[in-house]
């Protein structure tokens, strides 16, 4: 597990339309040391971004109001939230959706069904924690 | 001239209309246009006033016409025959056929509406399919006021066979056409559920999984052991049930034949050593040492990478289950020659994973393959199997034409072995071809392919050395290049002095545009050879899908036929 301290600053934007969901993750990430904002549908999940912009984004892909593709794209294709890790959350058999995801510049995909550690493994490779 | 004689050539006449029914009769013609040539025949052969051809109505019990000529199309279209009624309705009922030459003498039927149209003399017969009526053919006055006679009747029935055969295929074809839309609509079906149930299931799942995990982190306050090992085994059966569903999805999308491939060229060797890597933990766990012989000098293989990892990942993770501790897990390659039916050979890599574990009964070695068939074996809970591993990697090789099975000793271990095909270097531009061609269908968009080809080409053959040739190719080639996106979309044809390239999302259009401006080009260059600098001319040719051909084959054949029309 991470040092707390060390993270203190970092914040983690969670996009998802599944309450329990977004809670699990939640607490995923604050336990490991990370201060989260959460949003439920695509045009608050991507409201927030501008407002707050978080140091990464886990962003679910089928989401009411908007798609992650959608969210995905409108930040990606701006100067000023280019920047921004993305990590796209997928349910298996989308296959064919993970290939849309890149070309609208996700910078990862984890499906969701999977190990805790490997998202987590993954946030702290793009904030270059550990 | 003798009566038969007289016969005979008639009859000899009759063939070939007959033979060009029947063709008509089992070409793809439509229900409407073999009746309609049928009518006609009959008018012209039978020489007659009016014919018509009706079909029964089964449930309504009502003959109706489906076509006639002589008669006006307000008849046509409000005839309405009971079964059993007038001469039609008669014929149908009994399936017998009728003749009679002077209606106004048969006390059994009077014309019903008298002064419309004048029927003197008749001749009808049954349409039937396996002894069944499905209608009646019907022909009217003689012309010159002739009598019927027994041969009328012969032919008439002979082209009534041919209607009824007719119609029985338009049947068929009309409930195979129907048969195939109530597939389609449930195998669409099929797909949107497996795609929710992915969604659907893998939410709840995967937090039931981050909340156990949470807890056995004692993030929400300190557990006691017995606490502990209750949720391990709900983690691990939280993993085995995701491991199903993640591999009842694979399945269902293989066997639904919504997998596309998307190959590139591998080195089987480095995926191998990823895919070992990811199991390291568990070979120090058990002690197991895994070593990989898979050499960095075998051919490449042209596969989808994603897929062989799961090849490889279901397979070791196979022999780490059925190992004992302390034992070894080996991975090797090596090039093999298959005879194939056509008579020739293709070679191929085999890959192997070996372990050194309790081993499989040879009677049970067929079985590991199909679905959900888990031999017996004393295994923990955590480390049973989804049934499906093996069922999935035999379904990935089947698609990229390779084969897998198992050999084993019992308690000296097993060895699983799959194939993928080595493909020449033709042989890989056309299963790319073949690729990009079903991602230009499913997306809709279109796809070329253009050769260039050297004018000439055998005559510089006998002028200059392989090597000269060889040099010669490769610059056209790099000049190639430059105007496709990806280098692996060009093959030279050293035989024939060609080079192919793949050009993805253009039309015909685009690829002569492009296709010339590379030959503009390439008659600028000066090529090296021994005698000095030297200019050639070039030929191109482009085909595009889906205008000139709807798969590989027909491309290539396509730009063949161009380029052979200018050497003419």
């Amino acid at each position: 597990m991470v040092d707390k301290k060390e993270n203190s600053k970092k914040r983690i934007l969670v996009v998802d339309d599944e309450p329990d969901f977004l809670m699990a993750i939640k607490a995923m990430l604050e336990v490991n040391g990370f201060e989260v904002l959460a949003a439920t549908d695509g045009q608050e999940g991507l409201s927030v971004a501008r407002l707050e912009k978080p140091d990464l984004i886990v962003l679910d892909l089928m989401l009411p109001k908007m798609d992650g593709y959608k969210v995905c794209r409108f930040l990606k294709f701006d100067e000023k939230y280019r920047m921004i890790p993305i990590i796209m959350l997928t349910a298996r058999g989308q296959e064919d959706d993970k290939q849309l995801g890149k070309e609208m510049g996700a910078d990862f995909y984890i499906v969701k069904s999977e190990r805790p550690e490997i998202l987590l493994k993954k946030i702290n490779e793009f904030l270059k924690i550990g | 001239m003798p009566k038969t004689k007289k016969n005979i050539k008639a009859k000899n006449e009759l063939l070939p209309i007959l033979y060009k029914i029947t063709r008509e009769v089992n070409s793809n013609l439509g229900l409407k246009h073999c009746l309609k040539s049928i009518i006609e025949n009959t008018v012209k052969l039978l020489n007659v006033e009016r014919a018509s051809l009706m079909l029964l109505d089964k449930q309504k019990k009502e003959l109706r016409i489906e076509c006639a000529t002589g008669i006006s199309q307000a008849v046509i279209s409000k005839a309405r025959v009971k079964l059993g009624e007038g001469v039609s309705g008669w014929v149908a009922k009994s399936a017998k056929p009728l003749l009679i030459n002077d209606i106004s003498k048969d006390k059994r039927f009077r014309p019903r509406e008298k002064g419309k149209y004048y029927n003197q003399s008749l001749l009808s017969v049954p349409l039937k399919v396996r002894n069944e009526v499905i209608g009646v053919l019907n022909v009217n006055n003689k012309k010159r006021r002739l009598a019927f006679v027994k041969a009328d009747l012969e032919l008439l029935s002979a082209l009534a066979n041919e209607a009824s055969i007719a119609v029985y295929n338009a049947r068929l074809y009309q409930q195979l056409l129907s048969a195939n839309e109530r597939l389609k609509e449930l195998d669409r079906l099929k797909s949107d559920f497996v795609a929710n149930v992915s969604h659907e299931l893998g939410t709840p799942l995967a937090t039931c999984r981050y909340f156990t995990s949470l807890i056995l982190k004692e993030a929400a306050g300190p557990i006691g052991q017995q606490q502990r090992e209750y949720l391990q085994m709900m983690d691990s059966n939280i993993e085995r049930l995701t491991r199903l569903i993640n591999n009842l999805l694979s399945l269902s999308r293989i066997e639904a034949g919504k997998f596309d491939l998307r190959r590139t060229q591998v080195i089987l060797s480095n995926l191998a050593a990823n895919v070992l890597s990811n199991f390291e933990g568990l070979f120090k766990e058990k002690q197991i040492i895994a070593e990989n012989r898979i050499s960095k000098d075998l051919p490449q293989v042209f596969v989808d990478a994603e897929r062989v990892v799961e090849i490889f990942t279901n397979l070791i993770g196979n022999a780490v289950k059925f190992s004992p501790k302390n034992s070894k897990i080996t991975l090797d390659a090596s090039v093999i020659t298959k005879n194939i039916p056509q008579g020739t050979s293709r070679n191929y890599l085999r890959v192997s994973v070996a372990d050194t574990g309790k081993g499989i009964a040879q009677e049970d070695l067929g079985k590991i393959f199909v679905k959900f068939e888990q031999l017996e074996q004393d295994l923990p809970q955590k480390e049973k199997g989804t049934g499906l591993g093996l069922a999935i990697c035999r379904e990935i090789l089947r698609l990229h034409k390779g084969e897998i099975w198992a050999e084993s000793v019992l308690d000296k271990g097993t060895t699983f072995f799959f194939t993928l095909p080595i493909y020449t270097e033709e042989e890989f531009f056309t299963e790319r071809l073949s690729d990009e061609i079903k991602r230009a269908r499913s997306s809709q968009s279109s796809l070329s392919l253009i050769v260039l080809s050297i004018v000439d080409f055998y005559n510089l053959i006998t002028r200059l050395s392989h090597d000269e040739i060889l040099g010669i190719l490769f610059e056209v080639e790099s000049v190639a290049k430059k105007t496709v996106r990806r280098p692996n979309d060009i093959v030279i044809r050293f035989k024939k002095g060609e080079i192919l390239a793949i050009l993805a999302d253009t039309n015909a259009q685009g690829a002569y545009a492009l296709a010339k401006r590379v030959t503009d080009m390439l008659e600028e260059c000066e090529f090296k050879t021994s005698g000095g600098l030297m200019k050639l001319d070039f030929e191109v040719a482009a085909a595009t899908y889906p205008d000139d051909g709807a798969t590989e084959t027909e491309l290539l054949r396509a730009v063949e036929k161009v380029l052979a029309k200018g050497k003419e």
